[in-house]
């Protein structure tokens, strides 16, 4: 009792000592972003810009940092692994719901099984809890998860489910279907603010959909209270809106700079840049899926990127940082594969492709095309930062190995219905790590396009290798880091081997920022405004 | 008139429906909202899932039928990316859009008639030829860059004005507006400039040619001659009947500034329905874009209507036409 009674009061104390160290003038910090969240309903739609608004008001067990990349533990205080299936975890005492009622295994039950049950959700989480197979109070303040397959990287996606309240009354039987419940929290009760996303540094205040949203700290918060009294999180999608907000002083940081305003923004002497490479590769991928392909002519009908050493041309013929510091003013950093350095799973021994068109010259003289093909080059017109004009950059690149390239954009409404139906021949796309480690983004990529399982999903070029399937396979159940991180690298090396990808770069995330203010760049490009703080 | 009434109200059934079929044609052929909406991570299942959420699995004459079941009962449907009745959202957006297009087109009413009617009466004078060259720059200017260069002028390097945004609001009399506050007024008088510059010069030179015309006319030569005041025969005559040509294009100008501020609305960032427009349609929310354009449509046939109705009341011509046929 009286060694509790020791560490409550050092916790008391930490606490003081963090209260103090937030200066009184701290009071509303005024975001600008690009995209704002659709929902405050933590399980309604999984995208990127509600991944933002749900770390701010709605732990989950655990929280995947973007700056240093580490698992930090949030709603669960601890866990361990015991055999390779099960996971105990133990849930943090002090968290309360806005009612005073404290976190129970019986909610943690509720909200995974929500997650497969949010009416009429445009775009479900499921596929992070896929391999859950059970759930179950362990009793003590501790929840026991049986998955049903060793899964490395469980904790990692936990940590994009918020937990809610459990409103049922009773304590659910998990199962993969509805758990026995047949009525599910509404979306429109937490947008309207009648249901409390959970527990975060900040509650909702008021969601005025595509407009703005107004947040409040939650002072009942278990952990480190935020610097800020409450954030105001505009909707500002227009980039030149969005620069003259925040130089107009309507905002104090904005998100997604645009490359043409970053040297405003340094010359002003009144704001400044917050950066990181992210996890987003923004790449090429060749069609290798059909034996005739559709935007491809002058080659006697055959699809010349099944033969890699097409494939290789194309990566000779790209001059990456030229790309990287001209038409991306420096804010991106020339890419060797596809996860980005500084994450899980990245081979430190590749190097980007060197530039050297006369090699590449050479390779498709070599496959029989010695004076090249035409070829049409398609890329999303509004979907990447500068995307347009990188795609012109590398049109121009490739006419220089003797291609004959027209380049042909659609705008992001209609350009991945196009290159989901393979109507593409070599198209320009992005692609981030959801979960902030390599596995799934490998999976994603360079994993054979398989829907019923999950793999491939972006990989419309349906690039395919036996061996990278295989180490990606053997990842998936690997526990032991270092074991499973060799197995990434093995998969890295042979898309690299293979010429699978021409990957490009990965884009920095770019914050524009008013001095005076600390705003933390994050590789995920999440937007956490509870680390924000004066300074 | 009863009978042009219906007519006018049968067309409008009739333009409603054609629309809302184009929109949702239009749509279906531009992409799959799905493809949007869904995480390119997400499982096939999940896919499947989203898309019988969003009724998007059944053939399109049935998505159809099935909007037009609701709507003919008050109900347009449910935002696809907010999942909130669409009428809701609708009437979240309205008011920011009707203050900042009728302030605009106060601003432009204001300015553009009366000078247009100095610079149509004195087209040889200075300040004649200096409306008309500011109304040549008004419309050659695109909206967007003018928008810009104000916020750069206004908000930035001379900061009086706030960038972008509606103001506080503040109800009186039932009505909530960002037009009860000062700090709403100093929001939007930037945007409302901008959106009314352009309709300005255009109603300038309506005015200046209109006014032309007139003077000219037979009937004005007379009251001169009768010795009619001035003042009198500009007010009376000249202005009055100017006004016939002036109203028709008054009336397309007002509803465009209150349906398509979409540009202003943008550069602006004002939350109005304009904004709201652009964003839905680049993810495809269709019900949106259906409810948002047909709203549009019924605003463009009630404000034709009421300028018929103004015509028969102001122009002399028609209204003698219409107590003779009486």
């Amino acid at each position: 009792m009286k060694k509790l009674s020791l560490a409550s009061f050092g916790v008391a104390l930490a606490t003081a000592t963090s209260l103090s160290a937030v200066p009184a003038a701290a009071e509303q910090l005024r975001v600008g972003l690009a995209a704002l969240a659709t929902s405050v309903d933590p399980h309604f739609h999984r995208a990127g810009y509600n991944f933002d608004l749900r770390e701010n008001i709605s732990d989950a067990l655990v929280y995947t940092n973007g700056v240093n990349g580490t698992v930090e533990p949030r709603l669960a205080k601890s866990w361990e692994i015991q055999g390779d299936t099960k996971w105990v975890i133990a849930l943090e005492p002090k968290a309360k719901f806005d009612d005073g009622d404290g976190l129970g295994a019986d909610d943690v039950i509720y909200s995974i099984c929500r997650v497969r049950n949010v009416p009429n959700s445009p775009g479900l989480f499921s596929s992070f809890i896929a391999t859950i197979a059970n759930i179950k109070d362990a009793g003590d303040g501790k929840i026991e998860i049986d998955t049903n397959k060793p899964d490395p990287n469980l904790l990692r996606s936990l940590s994009n489910i918020g937990i809610v309240q459990n409103p049922t009354g009773r304590t659910l039987a998990y199962d993969d279907k509805t758990c026995g419940n047949d009525n599910w929290l509404e979306t429109a009760g937490f947008n309207s603010g009648k249901v409390s996303p959970g527990i975060g540094h900040y509650r909702v205040k008021k969601f005025t959909p595509d407009v703005e949203i107004e947040l409040e700290r939650n002072d009942q918060y278990y952990g480190t209270p935020p610097a800020y009294d409450s954030v105001l999180v505009k909707s500002l999608p227009d980039n030149s809106a969005r620069i003259a907000a925040l130089l107009g002083g309507s905002v104090d940081v904005i998100n997604a700079v645009p490359i043409n305003s970053i040297d405003s923004i340094q010359s002003s002497g009144k704001y400044h840049l917050s950066s990181k490479p992210s996890t987003l590769l923004i790449f090429l991928l060749p069609d290798q899926g059909q034996e005739k392909t559709p935007k491809v002519s002058g080659t006697d009908g055959k699809n010349p990127f099944l033969d890699p050493r097409v494939r290789k041309a194309l990566n000779l013929a790209i001059n990456r940082e030229q790309i990287a510091e001209t038409v991306m003013g420096g804010m991106a950093q020339a890419a060797s594969q596809i996860i980005v350095d500084g994450v899980f799973g990245h081979e430190p021994d590749l190097q980007p492709y060197a530039y050297d068109p006369q090699e590449a010259k050479r390779l498709l003289a070599e496959a029989g095309y010695p004076n090249g093909f035409s070829l049409t080059l398609n890329a999303p017109s509004d979907r990447y930062v500068n995307g347009a004009q990188v795609a012109q950059a590398v049109t121009a690149m490739l006419s220089q190995i003797g291609l004959n390239v027209t380049l042909e954009t659609f705008p992001f409404s209609i350009y991945f219905t196009k290159a989901s139906a393979y109507e593409f021949s070599l198209y320009l796309a992005g692609a981030a790590a959801d979960t902030g480690e390599g596995l799934s983004q490998m999976i994603n990529l360079a994993g054979t396009r398989n829907p019923d399982r999950g793999w491939g999903g972006a990989n419309r070029g349906r690039y395919s290798s036996k061996v990278t399937d295989k180490a990606l396979e053997d990842a998936q159940s690997t526990l032991d880091d270092a074991e499973r991180e060799e197995l990434l690298r093995t998969a890295v090396a042979e898309v690299y081997k293979d010429d699978g990808y021409v990957p490009l770069y990965h884009e920095f995330g770019v914050w524009g920022v008013r001095n005076g203010i600390h705003y933390d760049a994050n590789a995920n490009l999440t937007n956490i405004f509870y680390t924000a703080r004066p300074e | 008139m009863l009978s042009f009434v219906l007519q006018r109200l049968l067309q409008s059934v009739v333009v409603v429906f054609v629309l809302s079929i184009v929109l949702f044609v239009g749509v279906w052929l531009i992409g799959n909202p799905a493809d949007i909406l869904i995480s390119s991570e997400a499982s096939e299942a999940d896919r499947l899932a989203a898309i019988t959420a969003l009724g998007l699995d059944k053939p399109l004459w049935q998505q159809y039928l099935i909007f037009l079941g609701n709507a003919v009962q008050g109900d347009w449907g449910t935002s696809f990316v907010y999942k909130e009745p669409v009428t809701s959202i609708l009437l979240q957006r309205l008011p920011a859009s009707l203050e900042l297009g009728l302030v605009a087109f106060i601003i432009a009413i204001a300015v553009s008639v009366p000078a247009g009617l100095y610079a149509g009466l004195k087209p040889e004078s200075p300040l004649g030829r200096g409306v008309m060259a500011f109304s040549l720059i008004g419309v050659s200017i695109p909206t967007f860059w003018q928008g810009m260069l104000l916020i750069v002028a206004f908000g930035i390097a001379l900061p009086i004005l706030p960038v972008g945004d509606r103001g506080q609001v503040a109800t009186h009399f039932g009505i909530t507006t960002s037009l009860w506050t000062l700090d709403g007024w100093s929001h939007v008088v930037m945007p409302a400039f901008s959106l009314a510059l352009l309709k300005m010069s255009l109603l300038m030179r309506v005015t200046r040619a209109a006014t032309m015309e007139i003077s000219r006319l037979d009937f004005v030569k007379f009251a001169y001659a009768k010795g009619v005041r001035g003042r009198k025969v500009v007010v009376r005559h000249i202005l009055r009947n100017a006004l016939v040509p002036l109203i028709t294009v008054t009336g397309i100008e007002l509803a465009n500034l209150l349906a398509y501020g979409v540009i202003t609305e943008t550069v602006f960032s004002w939350p109005g329905l304009g904004k709201l427009l652009i964003n839905s349609i680049k993810v495809l929310d269709r019900p949106l874009i259906v409810a948002q354009l047909t709203y549009t449509a019924l605003l463009f046939i009630f404000i034709n209507f009421i300028v018929d109705i103004l015509h028969m009341s102001i122009d002399p011509r028609v209204k003698s036409v219409l107590r003779r046929a009486a």
